[in-house]
């Protein structure tokens, strides 16, 4: 197999990732400058538990895909 | 950056999100595209085992439609997540976020109130209980229009309420127990 293949892949994934990084920032700038303004149990909630857990699976299953794919490529 | 406070004595009342509808169509568009990425994938598993660069080609295209709408519905799922309308004793606070591509708060001053239109249409609307309500407001000529507000009645119901009360004589436990239980 070419090497430029698995690199173009590797290419793909970094930028998956530094597109992840992005929007977490985005997000973050957001909260703390904007949704911080009520500090109820409710915007505790919207705050921190959703978005924890959005983040958590949306790291996950990015990271998920860097073992599938390069196995499909070299299987 | 300015960092809006609430004011003294003013309370939350609720905190509302974008009624779940508003998912339906981001996890179709996603279904959809991660079905083309695996279709692609297995084009080139099955069709060219044996040619490492057709393959190859193959695996980087079904990675990058997979990943796209990978990341387009992780972004719609942020925008559902913080897009809220947070009612207070004295207003409602509007926030609607995508990812660098909408940050917009907006502010109500529920005591300038001069109308509020609830509207349902159509059957999906009615049966799933969400809707927009339009808020005209005494001092600016255009109405505000809030999008797929779930649980319209008690979101309108709410804002009257308070419209009408004193701030002295606003119980928030009751209230939400009213409209929101």
């Amino acid at each position: 197999m070419p090497l430029w293949i698995p690199i173009t892949l590797a290419v793909m994934h970094v930028l998956s990732h530094l597109w992840f990084l992005l929007v977490i920032k985005d997000t973050r700038k957001f909260v703390d400058g904007q949704l911080w303004v009520v500090s109820d149990a409710h915007s505790q909630i919207i705050q921190t538990k959703g978005l924890m857990w959005i983040k958590r699976i949306y790291g996950g299953t990015l990271l998920i895909w860097i073992p599938i794919t390069f196995i499909l490529l070299y299987s | 950056m300015i960092h809006p406070r609430l004011d003294d004595g003013e309370q939350m009342v609720v905190a509302l999100q974008d009624h779940w509808v508003t998912l339906v169509m981001p996890i179709f568009i996603y279904i959809v595209g991660t079905l083309l990425a695996v279709t692609l994938g297995a084009v080139g598993m099955i069709f060219f085992p044996e040619q490492e660069v057709t393959r190859g080609l193959f695996i980087l295209g079904a990675t990058a439609v997979g990943l796209l709408f990978h990341h387009w519905l992780f972004i719609y799922l942020f925008e559902h997540e913080i897009s809220a309308w947070i009612i207070t004793t004295k207003r409602v606070i509007s926030f609607s976020f995508l990812p660098y591509v909408k940050h917009d708060v907006s502010f109500i001053i529920i005591s300038e109130l001069h109308e509020i239109d609830k509207r349902k249409h159509g059957l999906l609307q009615n049966i799933l209980n969400y809707g927009d309500v339009e808020i005209n407001l005494a001092a600016t000529p255009a109405p505000v229009t809030f999008h797929y507000v779930p649980r319209t009645s008690a979101f309108v119901n709410l804002l009257e309420t308070l419209h009408k009360t004193p701030p002295d004589n606003i119980v928030i436990e009751r209230l939400r127990k009213n409209y929101f239980a």
